[in-house]
Order: C-alpha cells, then sequence, then structure tokens
C-alpha cells in the first residue's frame, strides 16, 4: 500500500465537477438548478462510489431525507415529461438504487477525467451516515441546495493499494 | 423552441441562473431587463435554447451537401478549387463543424474549404472559436466515429481537433444590419433563423444574401421554413426530400445596400 | 422491434424503459452481461442492446466481446450506454464492434437522435 503524497493525485476542478453535477442534474432530476448554499448542518443519506487505480478517490453525495425521496421520485417518473408536484413517497429499494445511481453517474464521469485506468466501485448508500470527514485531508467540494434541500458532494483522495 | 403550457417551469429554471448572474433575485423582477437590454435578450434566448442544437441536425441537410451539393461544386470549382461556406447565425457552432467533418471526409487533397460562421451573440462566437462542447453537448446526434476522430477530452468538455478548427472562421454579425465585407459564398446555411424577423427583413436579408451568393451557388433554409412564394432572388430546386434554393438569375446584381432607418434587432 | 437494456441499476432501466417504449420499442432488461447473453440464448432476438460498460458478473465491454464472436448475432446493434468517456475507452468499445456510444447523462432526444442515425427509428416510430 503506498502512502499518500497528495502532489503526486490530482482533484477535480471545481468548475468540472459542478459542470458534471449540473448536466446529470439536468438530465436526470429536474430543470430546476442546483445552487450555492451554507453547508448543511446535518445529512440523512450518503450516496458513494470509490474509483481505484491510476487514480484513487472517493466520490460522495450527501442528501436530507426529502431531498433524497424528490430526487429519487424525479428519476423515477422522470424522462419526458417531469411532473413539478411532489411525488408519493418511493419504497426504499427505489430510493435507494436511484441514490446510487446518482453517485455511479457522478464517479464514473469523475473517473473519466481522472487518470487511468482504475476501477469504479458499486455504489454504497448509507442511511443517517457518519458526518463528512472535516479534517485537512484534500478534497473538493460543494456545498449546494436543489428546491431549498440541500445537496453536498464531497471528493477525496484515498490511498490506492 | 416552442414550451408546451404546463412547462413554464423549464423557462423558468432556464432563466433563473441568468437573473442571478445579472444581479436579480428571480425571473419576474428580471425579465424587464430582458426586453430592454440587448445582450440580456440573446442570453436569455441562448439559454431558453440549449437543448436545440444537435450534431447534423435534421440531417437531410447534411445527406444533401453530401449527396448533391458537394459533388456539383467539385466540379463547378475545378479550376480555384475552393469551397467556401456561409453558417448564418451558427449559435455555438455544430453545423459549422458538422459541414467540416464532412469536408474533411470527402474533400479531395489539393482542394481548400473556409467555413464563415457568423452570429449576434459575442459569446456564441467565442464558443465557435473555442470549439469546445459538453458531454451532454457531444451526445447530440453525433455519431461516435466522428467523435473518436476529431475531439479529444479537456477536463469535462471535449475540443474540436485543431485541423478542423482551421477550416471555420467565427465572427459576429447581426443579419438585420448591413453586412460587412464578405467572401462570395458557394453554400450558405440560413437555417431556422428567418423566423424571427418581420417579413421586410426578411426579404431584405434575402436579397443581401443573394448578393454575396455565387451565381451557381446553394442556400439552405431550415426543413420546415416556406413562405417564399414572393421572393424574387431565389429559384426553388428539389433535391431528395429538401428544397434547395438556387440564386436566381438577374442582370444586375445588387449591390448591399445603405443602412435602413429602422433597425429590428436579431 | 425489441430492444434490450443491460443495466445493473433498475433506476437507469426505468428510464431507458420508458425512451424507447415511447418510440414504440418492446423493451427488455438485463442486469449484466451474462444475464442479457442468456436472454439473447433464450429468448428473441432484438434490434438493439443498450449495454452498460460497469456491471458485475460481466461488464459491457466483455459482453460486445461476446456478441460480435457470434455469426447469428452480428446483426444486433449494440450501443453502448455509460459513464466511461475517455477517449481512450470509446475508442476500444467502438475497436470490439460497438456500432455506437452514448455517454451519461443523456437526455431523451439524445438517444432518439441516435436511434435515427441507426436508421432504427424515423418520425418518432420504429423504421
Amino acid at each position: 500500500m503506498s502512502t499518500l503524497e497528495s502532489s503526486e493525485q490530482l482533484l477535480p476542478s471545481t468548475d468540472d465537477l459542478m459542470a458534471l453535477l449540473e448536466q446529470m442534474w439536468d438530465s436526470f432530476v429536474s430543470p430546476m438548478p442546483l445552487l450555492p448554499a451554507a453547508p448543511a448542518p446535518a445529512h440523512d443519506w450518503s450516496t458513494s462510489v470509490s474509483v481505484d487505480g491510476a487514480w484513487s478517490g472517493r466520490i460522495t453525495l450527501y442528501l436530507s431525507d426529502a431531498g433524497a425521496q424528490l430526487i429519487a421520485g424525479r428519476m423515477l417518473a422522470s424522462v419526458i415529461a417531469a411532473d413539478p408536484a411532489a411525488p408519493a413517497a418511493l419504497a426504499e429499494e427505489d430510493l435507494r438504487d436511484a441514490i446510487g445511481e446518482l453517485a455511479n453517474i457522478l464517479g464514473g464521469n469523475l473517473k473519466s477525467l481522472m487518470p487511468e485506468p482504475s476501477v469504479l466501485s458499486l455504489p454504497v448508500v448509507e442511511h443517517s451516515p457518519a458526518a463528512p470527514a472535516d479534517d485537512a485531508a484534500p478534497r473538493c467540494r460543494l456545498d449546494l441546495a436543489w428546491q431549498g434541500e440541500p445537496v453536498t458532494v464531497h471528493v477525496q483522495l484515498i490511498a490506492s493499494n | 423552441m416552442l414550451y408546451e403550457p404546463g412547462k413554464e417551469y423549464l423557462m423558468e429554471a432556464r432563466l433563473l441562473p441568468l437573473a442571478r448572474a445579472a444581479g436579480y433575485a428571480d425571473v419576474d423582477s428580471y425579465l424587464p431587463r430582458i426586453f430592454s437590454d440587448h445582450l440580456e435578450r440573446q442570453r436569455a434566448l441562448d439559454a431558453l435554447t440549449i437543448n436545440e442544437t444537435s450534431w447534423f441536425r435534421d440531417n437531410t441537410p447534411y445527406q444533401a451537401f453530401t449527396d448533391v451539393i458537394l459533388p456539383e461544386l467539385l466540379k463547378a470549382r475545378a479550376a480555384t478549387r475552393q469551397i467556401s461556406i456561409w453558417s448564418a447565425a451558427c449559435s455555438s457552432g455544430q453545423e459549422a463543424y458538422s459541414l467540416a467533418m464532412l469536408l474533411d471526409q470527402h474533400l479531395p487533397g489539393g482542394w481548400t474549404a473556409r467555413i464563415t460562421a457568423t452570429d449576434v451573440s459575442t459569446e456564441m462566437v467565442a464558443r465557435v472559436t473555442a470549439g469546445r462542447y459538453s458531454q451532454v453537448e457531444m451526445n447530440r446526434g453525433l455519431p461516435a466515429t466522428q467523435l473518436i476522430k476529431h475531439f479529444t477530452r479537456v477536463g469535462a468538455q471535449w475540443e474540436i481537433s485543431p485541423r478542423l478548427r482551421d477550416m471555420v472562421q467565427a465572427r459576429t454579425m447581426n443579419l438585420a444590419a448591413p453586412f460587412p465585407p464578405l467572401p462570395r459564398f458557394d453554400l450558405v446555411l440560413l437555417r431556422n433563423v428567418l423566423i424571427y424577423f418581420d417579413l421586410d427583413t426578411k426579404r431584405d436579408i434575402l436579397r443581401r444574401v443573394h448578393a454575396v451568393t455565387a451565381p451557381d451557388g446553394y442556400l439552405m433554409l431550415g426543413t420546415a421554413e416556406t413562405g417564399l412564394e414572393a421572393e424574387q432572388h431565389w429559384g426553388r430546386e428539389s433535391v431528395g426530400r429538401m428544397q434547395l434554393l438556387r440564386p436566381a438569375p438577374s442582370a444586375t446584381r445588387i449591390p448591399p445596400a445603405v443602412p435602413a432607418t429602422t433597425l429590428t434587432g436579431a | 422491434m425489441r430492444a434490450l437494456v443491460i443495466d445493473d441499476s433498475r433506476t437507469m432501466r426505468s428510464i431507458l424503459r420508458r425512451v424507447l417504449t415511447d418510440v414504440g420499442f418492446e423493451v427488455a432488461e438485463a442486469g449484466d452481461g451474462q444475464q442479457a447473453l442468456d436472454a439473447l440464448a433464450d429468448g428473441p432476438t432484438p434490434a438493439i442492446c443498450l449495454i452498460d460498460w460497469n456491471m458485475p458478473v460481466m461488464d459491457g465491454y466483455t459482453f460486445v466481446t461476446r456478441v460480435r464472436a457470434i455469426p447469428e448475432w452480428r446483426n444486433i446493434t449494440l450501443m453502448m450506454v455509460t459513464t466511461e468517456s475517455s477517449h481512450n475507452n470509446i475508442v476500444k468499445a467502438l475497436a470490439a464492434g460497438a456500432h455506437e456510444y452514448v455517454i451519461k447523462p443523456f437526455t431523451p432526444e439524445a438517444i432518439i437522435e441516435k436511434l435515427e442515425l441507426l436508421g432504427l427509428v424515423r418520425d418518432g416510430a420504429p423504421a
């Protein structure tokens, strides 16, 4: 296991990260925008993928309960005629698959930006996750809100195996 | 660019970032600015039509170019071996670069092609010059083989090759105003833009485009555009499913006009 | 006309199903490359497969190489629909025999335009 030397590894720019996130949102969630927001005090859901290889990192999205319901509802009911009205509560299985796919898409896009070859993990979705680490480790971070619900994205480097 | 009833929220969503960038809290307070400020109006139009641009849009015109127009021009221009094309109202440049891809594929050695791409928006012109496109833009109508042949990744975007970018020269221009000096064109694409002008301005544009088109040249309008029955400068020629316009012979070639007293904004 | 959607995400399969049924396709689904091969072997041959790259058991790239090796399946159109979007990987997939490539995320229009490009859809219906 190599020691992490941050000078050897890149982080995506926040501009690139935001562009990828917005395109994903626009295509699969909603045209209503993601807006800059104050850091959310708590997170109800986390969904993450890791990338391992020439570039190694973890990409995590944090969502509120209400946000996760709305977002997953849009993705599943979605595509051609997105209905602005809030959908009924989703089965947890469906919600997990939907927000897992968000991490998969964002992580997969980032993987393609970073040095390759590398392997993309399956998404890991957690309810009531640990708070995102607030340490000095290098990371790329976006604190956003969508329809008044927090959307937080962390990209952090991890030591490659 | 038609928004069905019930999809007003789509317009709102697209205009909100612009409203905020211009210093307004919401779209309602931003709207008067769109009407009074030409630049904001153009930005708003750009934002609202963001999903409209594809590569090889509608396909038929590009098929007509490859099957009919280019072979004809290769015969007609054998002496100079130069082809000059105008992509008018080029927006972000997919039309101009789609033609560049076809030329790269079909133009014989020893020939040069120049594509002049113009738009009233300086932002769009800058985009064409940069030749960079987002992933979602790259998905729109571009064959994968063309993607890998002509583009490389730059961050989250894709950039067109220098070879193709060199074929295209982009500049700002307002169609409703007198044209700056322009080369003589063998093919003019004026697709889906005349609809934004009133009838008099439309006729005037067609007259001035005629003046910069070679007598054996071609004009392409949008696939659904009609209504030129009274147009004296152009005659129609059917090519497959496509209608092409050819300059009507005129005894005197009309030089570009002195500016009119009122100009409708594009 | 039949389409086979191959992706390990139920959400993504339902998004693609929606687009395809809207333009008149019958849609079958598979959760990985192996399930997809089984579906091809057991069931009616689809006109097109829409294929994710990263999947457990058998990934989309491997599925493409397997399908292209079978003469009976040479007429099936293979379209990658994936986040894998490095220039190298797109070249790799096309070299292995994929006919088209859509980068996730995509809009419904993008899928339909690719289907038109491939001659499978015309004027909003199966060609």
